[in-house]
């Protein structure tokens, strides 16, 4: 489950779920959302992603950019995504979606994911994200 | 206990160390400030945010009592307190009138350190690494243009707007038609608006009209990552998207004759202004950047309330490295602004028969080695702008010649259906470090104007207003309208009142192409 909320110039980005793999593919879920609007995509491909961070909140900043530099460099949107290893400085995701066609509608643009009261909050029970996405 | 079950809880444990791995995070620094943040009145446009916890310095913020309560609405001011915690600061971590909740540094912030002693933070520069605003003027006026607000008017601007449209590639991750080759690239990154010249595209005056003639010192190609330039290098003469406008205007008001003179500015007059950036190369730059000066603040020992203000010192290795990066971001933006500006020449001289002449084009996002006055000495500073212009007074010579009599031209956008101004630097700049407000800022979120707009036919709604708006996505437009932001001309007032720059013209928009 993911949300967007309001945040002056920008908006955020939460995001929970039981597992921590499981939070990053809302996450994504909720990016896609957010640059794409309400689009069905079709997993017609797919990506293989592997970060490194400082950190796990490092990670989930970098998983998100990494998104969005697959959105924006390749046009590429992922319908469903896998995270295959989760360690605090290591992850490693499959995606798998379409390349959008040059000229394919966006509803909105997404910059970057910034650190700004970037969270990444691991309970047994669940797992809350929370990113600031500078437009 | 049987093997298996040790085996299952083995299993269970080795998961639940997973998590607590998961679960450590990088302390954080206490914050100084938490809403609602005390301002204590300095004079009728400037309060102070008391010096508390780990700030090593007051904060300053340029408002009136008019504009205090949004500002209050917000966490911006709790950010102007978190930027007076870095090392180095000299003089009050700044706020301009147009401020407005950011990500580390507010919107609207300024701060200045020290070579020796200070920081250098991506995140006091922003994502959009010299994102700016250029201003064109057109040697026709509204009534010889027959652009005028009357039906055949509005059609003829719907045209010369469609036309402009077509012409610069806008929305996100827009590619341009042009293709250019890695060593005009490079040329580009290194050698900015003067390197553009020698291709033919800009001209000596374009060239004598932009913010430190459109090329940063110490910008390093290599410094780029070829990520960067993958996802910048083939948007080159795009709008890009968010507040991002090419905007045709209308000198409706003169404030200052011999200053508009100056600049080439007239009532009635056509003219034209491109707001935009580095695009994603700018983007990545930073991302790449931030990255690092984690790291960096972590191996040089800086304790951070926000890791968006991660830094490192200025003349450090990350340091430096960043400054050459942003410095090659910051020379593409030049070069951006300039081949939309050639686009849109075409597009006035097909449709108007009309030149268009850049009066003067700053940057929004930067840090840059600036000379300013310091307790009565001359002092080289890194003075840091997120989203804010420089204002030179008068006689500085960093102003271009055709304009030293007057002071430099600030230009200051508003929204897409009020008005926009152009000011001239100020004497009392110094106190700023040369620096006014960028635009009106936000007054809603996103999300907010577009509850309240969305089911709104917002292009008739600018429309009846006087406004031909097209833009790649509905969703900007909506998000971007002129309720969205606060009266530019409250800002602007602050601005002069305080001294920082005066009233030249004031612009009224007809036409927008939103990105």
């Amino acid at each position: 489950m993911y949300r967007l909320l309001d945040h002056t110039g920008d908006f955020a980005l939460e995001a929970e779920a039981e597992t921590p793999e499981l939070a990053l593919a809302e996450t994504a879920r909720g990016l896609v959302a957010l640059v794409l609007g309400d689009v069905t995509l079709v997993e017609r491909e797919q990506r293989v992603v592997e970060l490194e961070g400082f950190d796990v909140v490092d990670l989930l900043v970098a998983f998100g950019n990494e998104l969005l530099f697959l959105f924006e460099s390749e046009r590429f949107f992922p319908a469903r995504v896998v995270v295959d290893v989760l360690e605090p400085d290591f992850l490693r995701a499959t995606l798998v979606g379409e390349r959008l066609p040059q000229g394919h509608d966006v509803a909105r643009p997404a910059k970057a994911v910034t650190h700004h009261d970037a969270t990444f909050d691991v309970s047994s029970e669940r797992t809350h994200v929370r990113l600031v996405i500078d437009l | 206990m049987s093997r298996q079950d040790r085996k299952k809880k083995q299993k269970k444990l080795a998961k639940e160390q997973a998590r607590e791995a998961l679960r450590a995070a990088v302390p954080h620094a206490q914050r100084p400030w938490r809403s609602p943040v005390p301002l204590e009145p300095i004079d009728e446009v400037r309060w102070r945010i008391p010096k508390q916890g780990a700030m090593r310095t007051h904060g300053v913020v340029y408002a009136d009592t008019s504009l205090l309560p949004d500002l209050q609405a917000d966490a911006s001011l709790e950010q102007v307190a978190n930027v007076a915690t870095l090392p180095g600061i000299v003089g009050p971590s700044m706020a301009m009138p147009d401020i407005h909740w950011g990500y580390g540094f507010p919107i609207g912030g300024v701060a200045a350190f020290d070579l020796d002693e200070g920081v250098v933070s991506p995140g006091g520069v922003g994502y959009d690494i010299n994102c700016g605003v250029r201003l064109l003027a057109s040697d026709v006026d509204v009534e010889g243009a027959r652009l005028a607000s009357t039906s055949k008017g509005l059609e003829r601007t719907r045209k010369l707007v469609d036309d402009l449209f077509d012409a610069i590639p806008s929305g996100v991750g827009e590619r341009s038609d042009e293709r250019i080759g890695g060593d005009v690239l490079r040329g580009l990154l290194e050698g900015g608006l003067p390197f553009a010249r020698t291709l033919g595209w800009a001209t000596d005056d374009d060239v004598a009209h932009v913010e430190e003639r459109g090329v940063l010192p110490g910008a390093d190609a290599d410094a780029i990552t070829s990520r960067a330039r993958m996802r910048g290098g083939p948007q080159l003469g795009t709008l890009g998207s968010g507040n991002h406008f090419a905007e045709i205007g209308v000198v409706d008001q003169v404030y200052d004759e011999p200053a508009a003179e100056a600049f080439g500015l007239r009532l009635g007059q056509i003219t034209l202004m491109i707001h935009s950036g580095s695009r994603g190369l700018g983007h990545q730059v930073c991302v790449d950047a931030i990255s690092e000066m984690l790291r960096a603040a972590a191996k040089y020992d800086i304790p951070l309330v926000d890791r968006q203000l991660c830094c490192a010192p200025v003349k450090s290795e990350e340091g430096r490295h960043y400054l050459a990066a942003m410095a090659a971001a910051a020379n593409f933006a030049f070069a951006n602004r300039q081949v939309m500006t050639n686009l849109a020449r075409d597009v006035f001289d097909r449709r108007l028969g009309a030149e268009l002449r850049t009066v003067y084009d700053v940057c929004h996002n930067i840090a840059k080695v600036e000379e300013h006055l310091v307790d009565g000495a001359s002092k080289a500073l890194l003075v840091h702008r997120k989203g804010a212009t420089r204002a030179l007074p008068k006689g500085h010579a960093l102003v271009p010649e055709t304009y030293r009599e007057v002071g430099q031209p600030v230009i200051i956008p508003g929204d897409m259906g009020r008005y926009s101004f152009v000011l001239k630097g100020d004497v009392r700049s110094g106190e700023t470090f040369g620096s006014a407000c960028h635009g009106a800022g936000r007054l809603l979120s996103r999300g907010e104007a577009k509850r309240r707009f969305e089911r709104s036919d917002v292009t008739k709604l600018l429309e009846d207003r006087g406004v031909v708006v097209r833009g790649a996505s509905k969703e900007t437009i909506v998000e971007e309208m002129p309720q969205a932001y606060k009266d530019v001309a409250d800002v602007v007032d602050v601005v002069a009142r305080g001294g920082i720059a005066s009233k030249v013209v004031r612009i009224r928009p007809i036409g927008c192409v939103k990105g």
